[in-house]
């Protein structure tokens, strides 16, 4: 009961942005889309958000095929890079709309509504800024907004396009980091795309290394730190913050160690 | 002791406020204000009782509720069909979409004269549109109907050229977004894309508006120009000055001055207001 992408291809024109791509997605993990610019890694979460169609293959969440479903109808949560709020609405308004727009049926009342989109903005701790406007924020607050409001949906999956591309090194950091306890909080599946190999290791259970359309390797990141499987990964994991992996790997050793079990 | 830096920084990077703030008003002054408030001026002379009575005549009044009338009818329709038009201009490509593009300005370009014949031409009983109405008993030429026509032809390119660059502009992530969080193609447009283009549209529509209320050269053409059923109130005034009647005439200009100043006013208020809450 994974999320399971089986032999995806695309093609734009003569160019091959995915050629024959499978993962296997572990429910409740965070895996990292790695690569270069143009390897393919924003079009394969395109194509399991359903923005984009598949040339050939399959897309399954969970035992369900959803290669054939609109965006609408999968139940992904989706976070851009340039975070995509509604420009006329309040922090409140945009972290609501994916409840108001439900049909009549499933829509929560006014009262459900509220409380739900109260403990999102608490969650991403923006308590104070309810009424703001996107443009009254910055770049950081305004991408939690996208993240709150992608998870007011209760998505199955949860993806993230290059999150913190457009913000500054330090608030980038403090979000990476951020983002994984929030994520070790609830636990939602999720896929990130990224080129920055420190965010990736840092954030991920495991990470897809992508270039021209192929998948190089999938592991874990101290794997694919120390058995690179060839030249390709070595070359592009050669400049990682080292610590940082030696912190995590330590951190994993410790967890691991018998007899001191979580 | 106050430092100049700081003067500098409060005006912005690039100096010459005072230049330029100078120029703006006396170019306003003698091309805008001094002309009108002279027609103000004139205007203020006559003595109240006589005003109330020039303007609550009953041709005249009918004259203001026809030119209103009209102009509203004939800002709504462009309101939504040339949002229409912005739209395909914007977001889709097809055969001929140059050609279309440039017939958007012809009616800031052609005499409105011309223009006017012209529809009446098409309109009239044996023209070619006309004709077709004529058999199901809809006469558009030379009736109240045909001031709205004439109206809506001028007023065209104002909303498309006001609406299209904002559509253009928009992110089709925005979009995508919306798509993601389960809304569907309808909630998509009325909940996202629109309200994010309607303050253009009403500035367009309100331009519009305002164009129309003044329009006299296309109207008179397709008008019937009867009193009490289709003149319209720059018709009244010329009228007027062909009477020599000039205390009328600027008594009447003067009231639809005031009129239209007042309904920009708050047009522009309401947008201000919505502009506000979201830059």
């Amino acid at each position: 009961m994974n999320v399971e992408v089986t032999n995806v291809s695309k093609k734009f024109g003569n160019f091959v942005a995915l050629d024959n791509i499978s993962i296997n997605i572990p429910k409740g993990d965070i895996i990292a889309l790695l690569g270069p610019s143009g390897c393919g890694k924003t079009t394969l979460l395109r194509i399991i958000a359903g923005l984009e169609t598949p040339d050939s293959g399959v897309i399954k969440f969970f035992g369900e095929d959803l290669t054939n479903k609109q965006v609408k109808d999968r139940k992904v949560g989706f976070v851009f890079q340039h975070y995509a709020l509604f420009r006329h609405m309040n922090v409140f308004e945009n972290v609501a709309f994916g409840l108001r727009v439900r049909p009549r049926k499933i829509r929560p009342d006014k009262k459900t509504i509220h409380e739900n989109v109260m403990r999102l903005i608490s969650l991403v701790q923006l308590e104070g800024f309810v009424n703001r406007f996107p443009s009254e924020l910055s770049g950081g607050q305004r991408q939690r907004v996208a993240l709150a409001r992608a998870l007011a949906v209760e998505p199955t999956v949860l993806l993230l396009d290059e999150p913190f591309g457009a913000l500054d090194a330090k608030v980038r950091k403090e979000l990476r980091s951020w983002l994984r306890r929030l994520h070790d909080e609830i636990h939602v599946t999720s896929v990130f795309v990224t080129h920055d190999q420190d965010e990736a290791l840092e954030v991920s259970d495991s990470i897809v290394i992508v270039n021209k359309g192929k998948i190089e390797q999938i592991g874990s990141p101290i794997e694919v730190c120390d058995n690179p499987v060839n030249p390709f990964v070595a070359d592009f994991l050669s400049d990682v913050n080292r610590p940082l992996i030696k912190q995590k790997k330590h951190l994993f050793e410790t967890i691991n160690a018998p007899g001191q079990g979580i | 002791m106050k430092f100049p830096i700081k003067m500098k920084r409060d005006r912005g990077k690039i100096p010459g406020f005072g230049l330029s703030l100078g120029l703006s008003l006396s170019y306003i002054s003698f091309l805008i204000l001094i002309p009108i408030s002279s027609l103000v001026l004139y205007a203020a002379k006559i003595p109240l009782k006589e005003y109330f009575e020039i303007i609550l005549d009953e041709r005249v009044i009918a004259a203001f509720k026809i030119s209103f009338f009209s102009a509203t009818t004939a800002a709504l329709i462009n309101f939504v069909f040339g949002f229409i038009i912005a739209w395909i201009l914007a977001r889709h490509n097809f055969f001929g979409k140059k050609i279309v593009d440039a017939c958007i300005d012809l009616p800031f370009a052609i005499p409105t004269a011309v223009a006017g014949i012209s529809l009446a031409q098409v309109f009239s009983p044996n023209g070619f549109l006309g004709k077709f109405l004529a058999q199901f008993n809809i006469s558009l030429g030379y009736s109240t109907a045909g001031i709205v026509i004439a109206l809506v032809f001028i007023g065209l390119p104002f909303v498309v050229r006001t609406v299209q660059p904002v559509i253009e502009e928009f992110d089709s992530v925005v979009e995508e977004a919306a798509a993601s969080l389960g809304a569907n193609y309808f909630q998509i447009f009325f909940k996202v894309v629109f309200p994010s283009v309607l303050p253009a549209l009403i500035t367009g529509t309100a331009m519009a508006f305002a164009r129309g209320l003044g329009e006299y050269g296309s109207v008179i053409f397709i008008s019937s120009n009867m009193p009490y059923v289709s003149e319209i109130v720059p018709l009244l005034i010329i009228k007027k000055l062909m009477q020599f009647d000039y205390v009328s005439a600027s008594a009447i200009g003067v009231t639809m001055l005031m009129i239209a100043f007042v309904m920009l006013l708050v047009i522009n208020f309401l947008q201000n207001k919505m502009l506000k809450e979201r830059s």
